[in-house]
């Protein structure tokens, strides 16, 4: 009886699986597991770039038209959106009409104007950053919010002479998209940048 | 022998133990990470996917405003919270905020040259965008679940113009309404427009609904300039066209809220959201100075659009996935001064 059973395991062993076997495949399960997870990373930032060709651009391309977007649908504001003031007193930035957009901010500029106006140095973004809207007296002619589930800024120059007429005058506008997460001052490359030249008009 | 009693031990109890604890915990990280993983990548394709529609909103809504000449009518009308029923005789409340404009539906810059002819050619049509929201009442509260957001353009007018006839025979003057008698009108072929000189130049003015401004976007059926008429082949299409079922097409059924806004020629600021009932009318007349009493055209010029703005939230229901969207879109004409 004994040899029958020692015959039959030399011919057919029967052996389980040792420790070191089942680790092993446990192992491999989750490598194959992270595999998977990684590839569908991957997939996520393919994912928000093609979010951001799909409407990066468009925002750029809408902004540099408009400073004053309607902005989120459910604080559409009354059409009529006054600029922020900076209160020198109460040492903060505040809108008068009373939304309190959280989203959006600019300040204004006067077309008027027959010497150099706006931003100073509208091609070094990063650099100007904490002076779009800065702790003291308003820089003109600045945008910045988040728009579109993107970070936005916005800067609109225009010099001497750039003035075509008492109400009419030639702008240059640039335009900076970044992710909803970009930390204003730090470091970091726009998804869409834009400069353009538009021509505006005063009310008469 | 020994040989044979080493392959044939299995584990112990305590390496089972050891083994299938190491491996649920290694699996449950694993299969943790996958789901929220995967869950990752929905949320991010459904919103890859609002984006990809809003784009397509944008670039569907930019090719009408573009192609919508300055001096044509243009209306934008809210009405909110209108009672009504659903198929199955449920109560309901039903949102619109719709935006109706006449643009050059296809066009032809440049001249044809058929030998010695000559001649332009312009279709007109009026192009409608909508946004229908409809609400139930759920737990005693209504709550809005679900919006549409549609776009219908009206049968166009065909417009040749032998270039032989640019120029009127004879300048009309300035007043509105024209004299029959003493005015020589000069109608096209269909007659859906009349020339005007200006300033020593030659315009023509194009047909436009709002003569009596007491009418809305219903009186598109009264297109006929000066005169209105039932739905002829003079029409530049009508309301009927607008609201035809194969006319009105739907652009996405995931949008939840929809305001229409812009700013005019003259500075000012309009918005027209679902919130609160709106109606805007702005007169399609480009050069009627005298114009009859109660459209004041300075006014009218002044209040045309030079940038129209939309807002809209797109939202997936799946996922709950929900993103605010706001773009800006330039008419013709030179850009106002805005952010004063």
């Amino acid at each position: 009886m004994i040899h029958q059973t020692g015959m039959r395991q030399a011919h057919h062993p029967i052996r389980a699986f040792t420790l070191i076997e089942i680790i092993a495949s446990v192992l491999l399960f989750v490598m194959g597991t992270m595999a998977i997870v990684g590839v569908i990373i991957l997939g996520l930032g393919t994912a928000r770039r093609a979010q951001s060709d799909a409407t990066a651009w468009a925002t750029a391309m809408s902004v540099l038209k408009d400073p004053m977007p309607m902005g989120v649908v459910s604080d559409r504001g009354t059409g009529t959106l006054a600029p922020w003031t900076w209160s020198q007193s109460g040492n903060a930035w505040s809108a008068s009409d009373g939304s309190s957009d959280p989203v959006w901010k600019y300040t204004a500029w006067q077309i008027g104007q027959d010497s150099d106006v706006l931003v100073a140095d509208m091609r070094n973004p990063i650099a100007n950053n904490p002076a779009v809207f800065p702790g003291g007296a308003p820089i003109a002619g600045c945008a910045r919010g988040f728009l579109n589930g993107y970070y936005v800024e916005r800067r609109e120059q225009s010099r001497a002479s750039d003035r075509i007429g008492a109400l009419v005058r030639i702008v240059e506008v640039r335009v900076d998209v970044y992710w909803a997460n970009f930390a204003p001052g730090s470091d970091g490359r726009p998804l869409a940048s834009l400069v353009d030249r538009v021509v505006r008009q005063g009310t008469p | 022998m020994s040989c044979r009693l080493r392959l044939c031990r299995a584990m112990t109890l305590i390496e089972l133990l050891v083994a299938v604890s190491l491996g649920m915990v290694i699996i449950a990280m694993a299969w943790t990470a996958f789901v929220r993983a995967n869950s990752s990548a929905a949320r991010a394709m459904v919103r890859v996917d609002l984006h990809a529609t809003a784009a397509v909103v944008r670039e569907y809504l930019s090719r009408d405003l573009a192609n919508a000449a300055p001096a044509l009518a243009f209306f934008a009308r809210s009405i909110p919270q209108v009672a009504g029923v659903d198929a199955g005789g449920a109560p309901i409340r039903t949102d619109t905020v719709e935006m109706v404009f006449m643009c050059q539906a296809s066009r032809l810059e440049d001249e044809m040259s058929t030998g010695e002819e000559q001649t332009r050619k312009s279709e007109f049509s009026w192009v409608r965008w909508r946004f229908r929201r409809t609400w139930k009442e759920v737990a005693g509260a209504w709550t809005p679940v679900s919006g549409a957001l549609y776009r219908s353009i009206s049968s166009p007018a065909r417009n040749w113009v032998p270039k032989n006839t640019l120029v009127p025979p004879v300048p009309v003057p300035e007043t509105y309404p024209p004299n029959a008698a003493n005015t020589p009108t000069y109608l096209l072929t269909p007659p859906i427009a009349k020339w005007t000189n200006y300033g020593g130049r030659t315009y023509m003015n194009l047909p436009r609904p709002l003569r009596d401004a007491s009418q809305g976007i219903e009186s598109l059926d009264n297109n006929r300039y000066g005169t209105p008429v039932a739905h002829t082949t003079e029409d530049i299409g009508d309301l009927a066209d607008l609201d035809s079922p194969d006319n009105d097409r739907l652009v996405s059924n995931r949008i939840r809220d929809f305001a229409i806004g812009w700013q005019d020629a003259l500075g000012g600021a309009e918005v027209v959201a679902s919130s609160a009932a709106a109606d805007h009318r702005i007169d399609g007349l480009y050069l009627d100075v005298t114009g009859p009493a109660g459209n004041d055209h300075a006014k009218q010029l002044g209040a045309r659009p030079r940038v129209t703005r939309v807002a809209f939230n797109l939202a997936d229901a799946k996922t709950g996935v929900s993103q605010d969207f706001s773009f800006s879109i330039a008419l013709p004409g030179i850009q106002t001064q805005m952010g004063r």
